[in-house]
């Protein structure tokens, strides 16, 4: 055991039982999992990325590279997760990963004296032909071999969800200049809102033996928390995570609200998604204790400074029976003397300086002083390391050694925006540049790395944004502290011989490899990221960029200001799909938007479909019927011989009103609508501004200032922001107003030779003979006793045909008024399959057709095109590729072989032609078996098509196989005339 | 939140009944027997329309705000455009026609929208799960109305105008206007968000 025989904030009182790899540990309420591991006496706790080198626990935070554990099991297994940012929880399971057949003995570790040829850039030489093996071989070898842990295999059983927040000041991590900035904006009275990745608010000064006014750091901390906590206008969030900084004051957080429970409590989530709106935000956030890179710098053992004494100070944990610290500078030496104050047998400071700041302070302690460098590491598990003296040489014979080459600002939210950091010399880090609007930032994050300079900063930010935005705020007074002095010196890697000098971590990155970019001509920050992956993967480099780029600055001979810096993008620490998603998942990916007809198609047996969010019934399946082209065949032949009914509410519907009306439709449709006459409809179709087909549908005008216009399903809600926008910004001289009538009305659809019988028994008093409702013609009336119905006789399938608008609460009753009143004249309900058979045998144009590449030209509709107005997209229309004589015109296809099946997506090549894309003449977009034909048929595209009826062509589909002799011939393959629907 | 609607079909309304957690922390209630109507002014037509409603002693607000007068409901969802509810099948668009003659259209919405009012203690907490709007007390008063999109749903909602608007407790009260078709995923989605706090739903039917 390694836990220290007391001190830390652990519950000692209470033991957790937990499990790694199979073996069973004690630990406390408090602990991490690394620290409980640690106070086990277990180092080695997974293996490298790609030389699955032994690795130890390297942080105590969340820029942990190397700990990381497959956390839970089954449908809960976690890849991944940082073993020093784990809540201990009883019953926690957790295993290490990337090993085989085990973590202790792993065959995979082979692949280091692989290292010559694994190198940065080795992807690129190592693979490059034969290229076919890629697919087959090298990379399902290179995934087998490098990664990291297994993602769970079944759908995560835990719910998520997200939440929005709003606040005056958002103020992100809870240290010293966390806590003052809340403090002082808090007790202003703004609206707080103080984030927290840690389970326990303090940062630092939960882990250092600092003084604070009277009393120790952490008295501080815990009655900073206490006041926050008592006051109304301040929230504090815990095990919340700020990953991202985003416009308009928004960040985005993740609360983990059940992550430290075996399953997360009752009707609450594992995660919550915040989005937190901030008027200003103070990023306290703090700094990295980064790595000095030196030979077999990887050894389990080998640990931050600032993390070795944290597992002594705050866990009560000593990462190794005898412990050494190689340090640069002042904070990591007083963290060293922290852990020896905390009872860590601390056998020396290796110190690169002549004459550390605190030396007399180790010498009071007992703590021995070595001027010299660390050139060595030996042992599976860290057992001893060299250190270079100016003396000569001498051996350590340490199980864990402390290492920080200095702090790096944590300054990763202030990129996200894309400030780039600029270089303090003295300081020996990158200090935040120009930061997102309304951010300020305080602490040690803005380089402000005395204790006393991160209290001063953080209440001085808390009460700048205040003041900013309007509270009066009270008198800052800044309690005075003890701290560590700030002395250090720049030294980053050790130049020694030896072995593996990593420079990062978690990808396997060396001395050797920037050294390599280097040779190669990557030298800017940005290429050697991508040539060496320094800096990339789970934890973004967040210690590791920064020894890589010095070694680059001196290999080039630049100062490191002039080399610079790669930036952060969200998320700071990785965020679960499964947050992002919340709510919608399974089935609440998306609403779904029932028809108001819904409840009595499933009553019939409906089978549905989804057409965007709403769902549609497709066919209506009759006992007996085994397959759905039967049932549609059946539907079909219904509509075409007696009388069907479909609801079509789903179409956009759209409510003008306005003394300009049918000025703005002759804008925005084709032909014209100023002229249609009160009472009656009008098919429309309206481009886009390149000249493409956008939508079409009918509009009638019910007065002289009042049309209703149908759109689309799919468009539905893309038509009304277009007529939007040509109100609002293109034509705000016209007097229009729309109202979106989607939702408002439930639209029955009555088709064939016996609709007008069903209608007259439906209407309450209404004439509906073909005199008094022609074709086209719209009548505003009552049906089913006393319902309000608007009655336009419309045709989309070609026969006699009339659509009902109904209040949407009277849908369900229409539906079955309609059903009753046409039960002596077999009326067949039908749905969106019958819909599409209906209109291919009538040849009308639909979603296939007006798929964004075709004019109004292309699709037959060219005539409709009103030469004596100008509406949107006629200028762009006439471009001569438009015009061409070639260009794939609309007409219809029949299989010369009238047993053969058609299929949409054929490509339509001359007899004989050899299948090249020259030879290409067009596509099938849409077919159907014709049960009125008995045989299948098409539409489609065909070069100079009109002029080819009666020509055959070659229907080729070399995907499905497809190759057969079609007959062009005119898209209406029924009722070309349009005399049903007239009669 | 939780996966509380996994037994209800997707198509139907979250039926009557108690969801999540033991307690009563949020409350929604199907408001029925309301009539509802769009009204836009014509343009340049805002200043006579305006006049005309206080003289018939109407609110007609300025910006994104909820009024009611006379037994009439007007929210501003947008320049020149209200959204307008009256007690009563069949009050409206009738009540609007005359007072809008000449300077506004006025299209009948009555079956558009379901009416929720959704209450309670933590109706706050619950909301913000999905209402990207700060609900603060101090921000979105009694009166505010807010058209928004909340869980992929587009609607409008408000605090009522009075003091009505909050419960007897003091605890607050709002009112959705949700798309009539879009009316089941809502509910499903509240009712997750609600389940921690313990939701009943009322005014649905039992299903």
């Amino acid at each position: 055991m390694s836990r220290l025989l007391h001190g830390g904030l652990v519950d000692r009182s209470l033991t957790l039982s937990f499990a790694f790899d199979g073996a069973t540990y004690r630990g406390h309420p408090g602990d991490t999992l690394a620290s409980a591991l640690l106070a086990n006496g277990v180092r080695l706790v997974g293996r490298s990325f790609k030389y699955h080198r032994p690795r130890g626990i390297v942080t105590a935070g969340s820029e942990e590279p190397s700990a990381l554990v497959e956390l839970r099991m089954g449908a809960r297994r976690e890849p991944n997760t940082r073993a020093t940012t784990v809540e201990l929880y009883g019953g926690l399971v957790a295993a290490s990963q990337n090993r085989w057949p085990s973590l202790s003995f792993d065959l995979m570790s082979a692949n280091q004296w692989l290292a010559p040829i694994l190198g940065a850039g080795f992807y690129y030489k190592t693979f490059m032909w034969p290229s076919a093996l890629w697919e087959k071989l090298y990379e399902p070898v290179i995934r087998r071999a490098a990664g990291l842990g297994r993602a769970a295999d079944r759908p995560d059983p835990d719910p998520y969800e997200k939440a929005n927040a709003f606040c005056d000041l958002l103020v992100i991590g809870s240290g010293a200049a966390g806590l003052s900035a809340a403090l002082a904006a808090g007790r202003a009275g703004a609206r707080v809102i103080l984030a927290e990745e840690d389970f326990r608010l303090g940062g630092r000064l939960l882990s250092e033996f600092a003084a604070i006014g009277d009393g120790p750091a952490r008295d501080f901390a815990a009655a900073a928390e206490a006041e926050l906590t008592s006051l109304p206008n301040v929230r504090l969030m815990a095990r919340t995570t700020v990953f991202g900084a985003y416009d308009g004051g928004t960040y985005g957080a993740v609360e983990r609200v059940g992550d430290h429970l075996p399953v997360p409590a009752p009707f609450a989530p594992r995660q919550r998604l915040w989005r937190i709106v901030a008027q200003r935000c103070v990023l306290a956030a703090g700094a990295f204790d980064r790595p000095i890179v030196f030979p077999g710098n990887d050894r389990p053992g080998v640990m931050s400074a600032l993390a070795l004494s944290t597992y002594a100070t705050r866990y009560g944990v000593s990462a190794g029976k005898t412990a050494a610290f190689f340090v640069n500078n002042d904070f990591a030496f007083a963290a060293a003397l922290d852990a020896a104050e905390a009872g860590v047998k601390v056998e020396a400071i290796v110190d690169v300086r002549p004459d550390p700041a605190l030396a007399s302070r180790a010498q009071a302690l007992g703590v021995r002083v070595i001027q010299g460098e660390v050139v060595g590491a030996t042992g599976k598990q860290l057992s001893a390391v060299t250190v270079r003296t100016p003396k000569g040489s001498e051996t350590l014979k340490v199980e864990a050694l402390g290492v920080s080459g200095g702090a790096t600002p944590n300054l990763n939210l202030a990129t996200h925006m894309g400030g780039r950091p600029t270089y303090d010399e003295t300081l020996c880090a990158f200090v935040p540049g120009a930061l997102p609007p309304g951010m300020a930032v305080a602490g040690a994050a803005a380089g402000a790395f005395p204790l006393q300079d991160c209290l001063a900063g953080g209440a001085q930010a808390g009460a700048t944004a205040a003041t900013d935005l309007g509270f009066a705020v009270p008198p800052v007074s800044v309690p005075r502290a003890e701290g560590a002095p700030s002395g250090i010196c720049a030294f980053w890697h050790v130049a020694a011989p030896g072995g593996f000098a990593f420079v990062d971590l978690q990808n396997d990155v060396t001395a050797k490899d920037v050294k390599l970019a280097h040779a190669e001509g990557y030298r800017a920050v940005e290429l050697l990221k991508r040539y060496t992956t320094l800096g990339m993967a789970t934890d973004q480099g967040k210690t590791s960029n920064m020894a890589g780029l010095a070694i680059m600055a001196h290999l080039t001979g630049r100062s490191i200001a002039e080399t610079g810096v790669t930036v952060f993008r969200p998320p700071y620490t990785p965020v679960a799909i499964g947050a992002l998603a919340g709510h919608h998942r399974g089935r609440d990916f998306k609403p779904t938007r029932p028809t108001p007809t819904h409840l009595w198609a499933k009553e019939q047996g409906a089978v549905f479909v989804e057409a965007g969010f709403w769902l549609r019934a497709q066919y209506f399946p009759k006992p007996g019927e085994t397959d759905w082209l039967t049932t549609v065949n059946r539907e079909v032949t219904a509509v075409r011989e007696r009388v069907g009914v479909v609801d079509a509410s789903t179409f956009g519907k759209i409510d003008l009103q306005g003394p300009d009306a049918g000025r703005f439709l002759d804008r925005v449709y084709i032909n014209t609508f100023s002229t249609l006459a009160v009472g009656k409809a009008r098919y429309g179709v309206m481009l886009r501004e390149d000249g493409i087909v956008m939508d079409d549908g009918t509009s009638a005008r019910l007065a002289d200032d009042h049309y209703v216009m149908t759109t689309t399903t799919a468009n539905a809600a893309k038509v009304y922001q277009h007529l939007e926008f040509c109100l609002q910004v293109l034509w705000r001289d016209l007097d229009v107003q729309l109202a979106s009538i989607t939702e408002q009305y439930a639209q029955i659809a009555l088709s064939g030779p016996r609709a007008r019988d069903v209608l007259a028994k439906l209407v309450d008093r209404a004439d509906v003979s073909n005199a008094a409702l022609p074709f086209m013609g719209v009548l505003e009336t009552s049906v089913a006793g006393g319902i309000p119905a608007r009655i336009f006789r419309l045709s989309f399938s070609g026969e006699l045909g009339y659509e009902i608008a109904v209040p949407s609460g009277q849908g369900e009753k229409l539906v079955r008024a309609i059903m009753a009143a046409g039960a002596e004249f077999g009326i067949t309900p039908y749905g969106t399959e019958t819909l599409g058979v209906l209109r291919i045998e009538k040849g009308h144009v639909s979603g296939n057709e007006l798929n964004g590449q075709t004019s109004a030209r292309d699709l037959g509709l060219g005539k409709m095109a009103s030469t004596k107005k100008d509406y949107i997209g006629r200028v762009m229309a006439a471009r001569p590729a438009f015009l061409e004589e070639d260009r794939p015109i609309f007409v219809g296809f029949r299989p010369v072989d009238r047993a053969e099946r058609l299929r949409a997506g054929a490509h339509f090549l001359p007899v004989g032609a050899e299948p090249t894309l020259a030879n290409d003449e067009g596509y099938m977009s849409s077919v159907a078996f014709s049960p009125t034909l008995g045989h299948s048929i098409g539409l489609g595209f065909l070069k100079n098509g009109l002029a080819r009826i009666g020509e055959t062509v070659r229907a080729y589909d070399p995907v499905r196989g497809g190759d057969i002799a079609v007959e062009v011939c005119h898209p209406a393959f029924v009722d070309p005339e349009g005399e049903k629907q007239r009669g | 939140m939780a996966d509380i609607p996994a037994a209800i079909e997707p198509t139907r309304l979250l039926p009557e009944g108690h969801y999540g957690a033991p307690g009563d922390g949020v409350a929604a209630r199907l408001r029925a027997g309301c009539s509802a109507a769009t009204l836009a002014a014509r343009r340049g037509a805002l200043p006579a329309l305006a006049a005309r409603f206080a003289e018939a002693g109407l609110l007609l607000p300025d910006g994104p705000k909820a009024a009611t007068a006379g037994g009439l409901t007007l929210i501003g969802t947008g320049p020149g455009r209200w959204l307008a509810f009256a007690e009563g099948a069949r009050v409206l668009p009738g009540r609007l026609l005359p007072l809008a003659e000449g300077l506004a259209a006025v299209t009948d919405q009555s079956d558009a929208s379901l009416l929720l009012e959704i209450a309670g203690p933590k109706v706050r907490a619950a909301l913000a799960k999905g209402v990207m709007v700060d609900l603060d007390p101090s921000v979105f008063q009694a009166g505010d109305a807010a058209t928004t999109t909340v869980a992929h749903v587009n609607l409008t909602f408000w605090r009522a105008g009075d003091r009505t608007g909050d419960r007897a407790d003091g605890t607050p009260s709002y009112v959705f206007a949700v798309p009539r078709s879009f009316a089941p995923a809502f509910l499903r989605w509240l009712a997750s968000s609600a389940a921690e706090f313990g939701f009943t739903m009322s005014g649905t039917g039992r299903g």
